[in-house]
């Protein structure tokens, strides 16, 4: 009996991968050639000097409140704060929210902006662990400390949300590094169209680039086949991923590396919500709050602004960071279950969400099953060899195509990277992903599933990035 | 001769700059943003320098306060050129110790006239 | 099961040609990349050389049309068109007359009013922006004939925008005004900028008293949405219009139950130096009114001090930190009363005029 379940299984499993696969690779093909359609209607509709013509009213923009969460980022925190204090924009203030660190993120502050103590009352208008001081800067007017206790990422935001003076946030990484203008680019679209109230920049991976005053002044592929690895990864995620999500109105995450919100909604949802992925767990929410409210809304993504980030150039960074994130994205998923399959949240929860669940959380299991299926058919002689060499032939070159497509549209719409050594390079990635990158994600990602129950931030080595030439 | 900076991201700025001016015997340099001109200001040294104020790394009157800071250049003169203006912006420029603030659309006669009777003040030693 | 697929004939023959499919696409894709790489690096260099061609001809040639090669592709009207915008912007006199002349010399107004009716969207939309970036006069005609037979909500709002770089009369403006209304309102940056640009054409032809009668006549228009009129009034605030201040005080009175509109007046009169209305706004029933009248009252009307006390214990958290901010500027007598307020038994009054304190402090 036992037997015939097993053969049962594996035979289920086979169909199963099958059109998982067929799933994935078609829904990536139609999210490119949404993003092309868009990207293409963007290049007619914003041209330089309309572009400029925009930005160039001073009058017109909203103010805007910067909030970032630090712990424990001694090393990097002043360099970040001073390339913040430096961005285009007419009126902002930076939150800095010292989330209890333990090494002297404090006093590195306290010394290098000469922080004093600011009597503000705070409204307190979404939860968070206790603040124990604000400060502000003397020689800076818009910079503004909080001191609290350890409370996680979300919880930091939050403190930052309660003291911010201005309507619009943007949350970022205490190591994301800001174009000048991507605040401008960002909130100006808050002023084009009332309906906005959160949207995402692209995150640009850092490595490999040389930085001058704190600007990017020249773009470049890392050195290493992991940092590259993730510049492939992150151009498909972003330009095809999230600018075809866009168009299914079914955008779910919008980084925490950098995202820009209106505050009235945000604490209309009470926060964020103290949990590993807070960013997709608050998008999410605010899908089903609007839609529960009969609210018209839009959340966007524009690939105009650009974050830069760094990648992690070590494995087991890497891992852990996949690690997060894959639990974030289940954690986000289990709090909001009503939104699954739920016709009455449209678009958002039958299209967004299901690939959420079919795609990103079943796949590896799925993936694994067909994996471990191999042995098992070859163990009954009932592997099938031509059907498995022809079927990861297909899925090996379909992969390729929709990667090579993925760096298409960058390099039609943006044209950062500028060497065809660098091109090249990125295509080769496009191949090399299904060597061993892929099927270690894989391996982390199931590795998260099972042991999701631990909660913890992680920590990541910061590679101080100083006014460095390119190295080699 | 006299020497003009201008210092605009706009190319055709430039090229219309340097054909007018340069037409009425002054040696003209340009440049496309902030850090580029301050430190061309430093180098050429010259005597007036036409600033926009819309420009990507910098704006004007940041390149403004920075001339003023540097003491290689704070003795020279500053027109701000731009299509800004509001109120706001022109207090801000004087306030920064610029010497005249033209809004674009300009009249490039009226401007070179402009340019001709203010070196020639600002020449006597 | 998957047998039978597997065991159908032509089932390998399909996967192996998807494969090879797929493997020549990839190839294809590489190859296309790069060449999309050198013709747009290529076009680029065109583009700026043509660019640059156009701008030293307009100065040395009587005659630029004679110098430049007419425009074919698209690349080059385009190349053109951005050169002669950027002249037009930036310069008039003898320069902007003649990139006026190359437009019509080299018949790329024409074109652009043709592409105004292509198919796309998108496309029709851009000819329209780079159409209005020219503000030819002759083109006001044309913006308002594509407008009537224009489907698309997009496009209008463009061709609008060309039209209020164009607007002179205070009767055009209200058409304007009117066209305006009848499409679902933007967001108030677009509504404002479209007056700004009208307030700034009439200030650089000395016309601003056109739209003094344009503010007095759309008091009582019902054809035009009250967040449109709001947004004239702070496009007034914004470009210094003073030939609209006299009619102002009759918005305030007239909309009493519209606060944004009533913000925007005090506004834009106490950038002018004219603070009548602060007292009555400072006893305003909505909270942002009285906000607003509070950025003001520090200099006009610190003897009303005990009703901005008051204000210390308003249900609003805006308004308690603003009342004590305008105390702490005002010094003084205020400033004393602030310090009681210091040590008040109303906690919240107390927080606020303790941090008004510290940020009057020299």
């Amino acid at each position: 009996m036992k037997l015939f379940l097993l053969w049962l299984a594996v035979h289920a499993s086979q169909y199963v991968i099958f059109l998982y696969f067929l799933a994935v690779n078609t829904t990536y093909t139609a999210l490119i050639f949404l993003a092309l359609r868009d990207i293409v209607r963007h290049a007619y509709l914003t041209t330089a000097r309309v572009a400029r013509r925009q930005l160039a009213s001073e009058h017109y923009f909203k103010p805007v409140t910067v909030i970032v969460p630090a712990h424990n980022e001694a090393a990097v925190i002043t360099q970040s704060v001073q390339a913040l204090l430096n961005l285009h924009y007419p009126e902002y203030e930076v939150i800095v929210v010292n989330d209890g660190s333990t090494d002297n993120t404090l006093a590195r502050l306290k010394e290098d902006f000469k922080l004093v103590s600011s009597i503000k009352p705070v409204r307190l208008q979404v939860p968070h662990e206790d603040i124990q001081a604000v400060y502000r800067s003397a020689d800076y007017a818009n910079l503004i400390v909080i001191d609290k206790l350890n409370g996680g990422k979300a919880d930091a935001i939050n403190a930052g949300i309660n003291v911010s003076s201005y309507p619009i946030f943007c949350s970022i990484d205490a190591d994301s590094l800001l174009e000048p203008d991507a605040l401008l680019k960002s909130s100006k679209l808050f002023l084009e169209d009332d309906e906005l109230i959160a949207t995402g920049g692209i995150i640009r991976i850092l490595n490999g680039c040389t930085i001058k005053d704190g600007a990017v002044t020249e773009i470049g592929l890392p050195r290493t086949t992991l940092e590259a690895l993730q510049v492939l990864e992150y151009t498909r995620a972003f330009l095809s991923g999230r600018t075809g999500w866009n168009a299914l109105k079914s955008l779910l995450i919008i980084s925490g590396a950098f995202g820009v919100f209106r505050k009235d909604i945000v604490v209309a949802v009470n926060g964020y919500r103290k949990t590993v992925g807070e960013d997709m767990d608050l998008v999410m929410r605010l899908h089903r709050h609007c839609r529960d409210h009969k609210i018209p809304y839009k959340i966007l993504f524009v690939p105009d602004p650009v974050c830069w980030t760094q990648a992690p150039f070590k494995l087991g960074m890497l891992l852990k960071q996949r690690n997060r994130w894959h639990r974030g994205m289940i954690d986000a998923l289990l709090a909001n279950k009503a939104m699954i399959l739920n016709p009455k949240y449209g678009a958002t929860s039958l299209v967004g969400i299901s690939y959420f669940i079919f795609v990103e959380f079943l796949g590896p299991l799925i993936e694994l099953f067909g994996y471990v299926s191999i042995p098992i058919l070859y163990y009954f002689d009932m592997l099938n060899t031509r059907f498995l060499v022809m079927l990861i032939l297909l899925a090996v070159f379909w992969g390729i195509s929709i990667n090579i497509g993925a760096v298409f549209l960058d390099i039609y719409n943006f044209r950062r990277y500028k060497k065809t050594s660098d091109i090249l390079r990125l295509c080769v990635m496009s191949a090399m992903e299904f060597f061993g990158y892929r099927q270690i994600m894989l391996f982390e990602r199931l590795l998260a599933t099972l042991t999701f129950r631990k909660k913890h931030w992680g920590t990541q080595d910061r590679q101080v990035f100083e006014n460095k030439e390119k190295t080699a | 001769m006299a020497k003009i900076l201008i210092i605009d991201d706009d190319e055709t700025i430039h090229l219309i700059g340097v054909a007018y001016l340069g037409k009425a015997g002054y040696e003209v340099q340009t440049s496309f943003d902030g850090p580029e001109g301050l430190e061309k200001a430093v180098a050429f040294q010259p005597d007036l320098v036409l600033l926009d104020i819309n420009m990507p790394k910098m704006s004007g009157f940041d390149v403004a306060k920075k001339l003023r800071e540097n003491e290689a250049t704070r003795h020279i003169p500053i027109f701000i050129m731009t299509s800004l203006k509001q109120d706001s912006n022109i207090q801000r420029g004087y306030g920064l110790g610029i010497d005249d603030y033209i809004t674009k659309p300009t009249n490039m006669a009226h401007l070179k006239l402009k340019i001709d009777k203010f070196l020639e003040k600002h020449k006597q030693p | 099961m998957l047998e039978f697929l597997t065991q159908s004939p032509h089932f390998y023959d399909y996967v192996t040609a998807g494969v090879l499919f797929l493997g020549v696409f990839n190839a294809c894709e590489i190859l296309f990349l790069l060449y999309n790489k050198t013709k747009v690096e290529r076009s680029e260099l065109r583009r700026g050389n043509l660019k640059r061609l156009a701008s030293t001809a307009l100065i040395t040639a009587t005659n630029p049309a004679d110098l430049l090669p007419p425009p074919v592709t698209e690349d080059e009207f385009a190349a053109y068109s951005e050169a002669i915008a950027s002249v037009l912007d930036s310069f008039e006199g003898e320069v902007a007359v003649k990139a006026c002349q190359l437009l019509t010399d080299l018949k790329i107004d024409d074109h652009y009013r043709r592409l105004a009716r292509h198919r796309t969207w998108y496309k029709r939309g851009n000819a329209i922006d780079i159409l209005s970036s020219f503000r030819l006069n002759d083109n006001k005609a044309f913006f308002l004939d594509i407008f009537r037979s224009e489907p698309s909500t997009d496009v209008k709002y463009r061709i609008l925008y060309g039209l209020s770089r164009l607007t002179r009369e205070h009767a055009e403006i209200r058409e304007l005004a009117e066209l305006l209304s009848t499409l679902p309102y933007l967001t108030a940056k677009y509504t404002e900028d479209i007056f700004f640009n009208i307030i700034s054409t009439l200030k650089a032809e000395g016309k601003e008293e056109e739209f003094g009668l344009f503010m007095k006549e759309l008091l009582d228009d019902k054809l035009v949405l009250n967040l449109v009129k709001r947004d004239c009034i702070t496009a007034c605030h914004a470009a210094s219009c003073e030939r609209g201040r006299g009619v102002l005080k009759q918005y305030y009175e007239a909309h009493a139950h519209e606060p944004e509109i009533q913000i925007a007046a005090v506004k834009a009169l106490a950038k002018m130096g004219d603070f009548a209305l602060i007292p009555q706004a400072l006893r305003h029933a909505d909270w942002r009114v009285r906000l607003t009248a509070l950025k003001y009252a520090d200099l006009c009307c610190m003897d009303m001090l005990p009703e901005i006390r008051g204000l210390l214990r308003d249900p609003s958290y805006h308004v308690r930190l603003a009342a004590g901010m305008t105390m702490a500027r005002a010094g003084g007598a205020a400033r004393a009363a602030l310090k009681e307020e210091a040590s008040s038994q109303d906690k919240f009054a107390a927080a606020a005029a303790a941090y008004a304190l510290t940020q009057g402090a020299a």
